[in-house]
């Protein structure tokens, strides 16, 4: 009973991030801390979709910034300051692909009834959320 | 019966009993549809950079 009042504080929390901090990291406690909760295909699909979510909104803010910035971009020094901000966003963004791609895999294995960790994959998307939060609000820092 | 098939049947009686889609809410609020679309590449980012890299160089 506790522990469920728990999730529930914690999914309202999330909530509450998400609206704050452009879905970045919000959506990542949504996912992972739901996951948590309960162990079940809905909710890694719940959680899949939110990473797909995170993802999606970071491509456009990396397009965004980065095609903008390197348009710019005058001198060599130009392009390698844009570099240390463009390329680490663009290595957590393929990074999270990648990881979401693998947990739709997952998703699928399990319900055509093969073996697999759903709970682990979905949680392995956790770090990958995490780092394209940073690396997006780093790019949008002045 | 799979979950397209479940999610159109829900629709029609959405429609017939005219429930403005009520009932296909309530059915992807407990079974969410995984979204399989797939997540764009950064090419655009790519080209920008290769242009950038290109034009400062032969700047220099």
């Amino acid at each position: 009973m506790g522990d469920r009042r728990a999730c529930r504080r914690r999914r309202g929390g999330a909530g509450a991030a998400r609206r704050v901090v452009a879905g970045l990291v919000g959506v990542l406690a949504a996912g992972v801390l739901t996951a948590g909760c309960a162990s079940s295909l809905s909710t890694a699909k719940t959680a899949t979709n939110g990473a797909r979510e995170v993802a999606a909104a970071a491509h456009d803010v990396i397009t965004e910034v980065c095609v903008s910035a390197y348009k710019r971009a005058a001198t060599p020094a130009d392009v390698a300051a844009i570099d240390a901000r463009c390329l680490p966003a663009e290595r957590a963004y393929l990074s999270l692909r990648a990881s979401w791609a693998a947990s739709v895999a997952t998703i699928h294995a399990v319900e055509l009834g093969q073996a697999g960790d759903v709970d682990g994959t979905v949680r392995a998307l956790g770090p990958t959320v995490a780092a394209v939060g940073a690396a997006v609000r780093r790019l949008e820092a002045p | 019966m799979t979950v397209a098939q479940i999610l159109e049947m829900l629709r029609a009686l959405d429609r017939a009993f005219g429930l403005a889609g009520d009932l296909v809410a309530l059915a992807k609020q407990n079974h969410p549809e995984l979204r399989e679309d797939p997540l764009p590449a950064l090419d655009e980012v790519d080209d920008a950079r290769a242009d950038a890299l290109a034009r400062t160089r032969g700047g220099k």
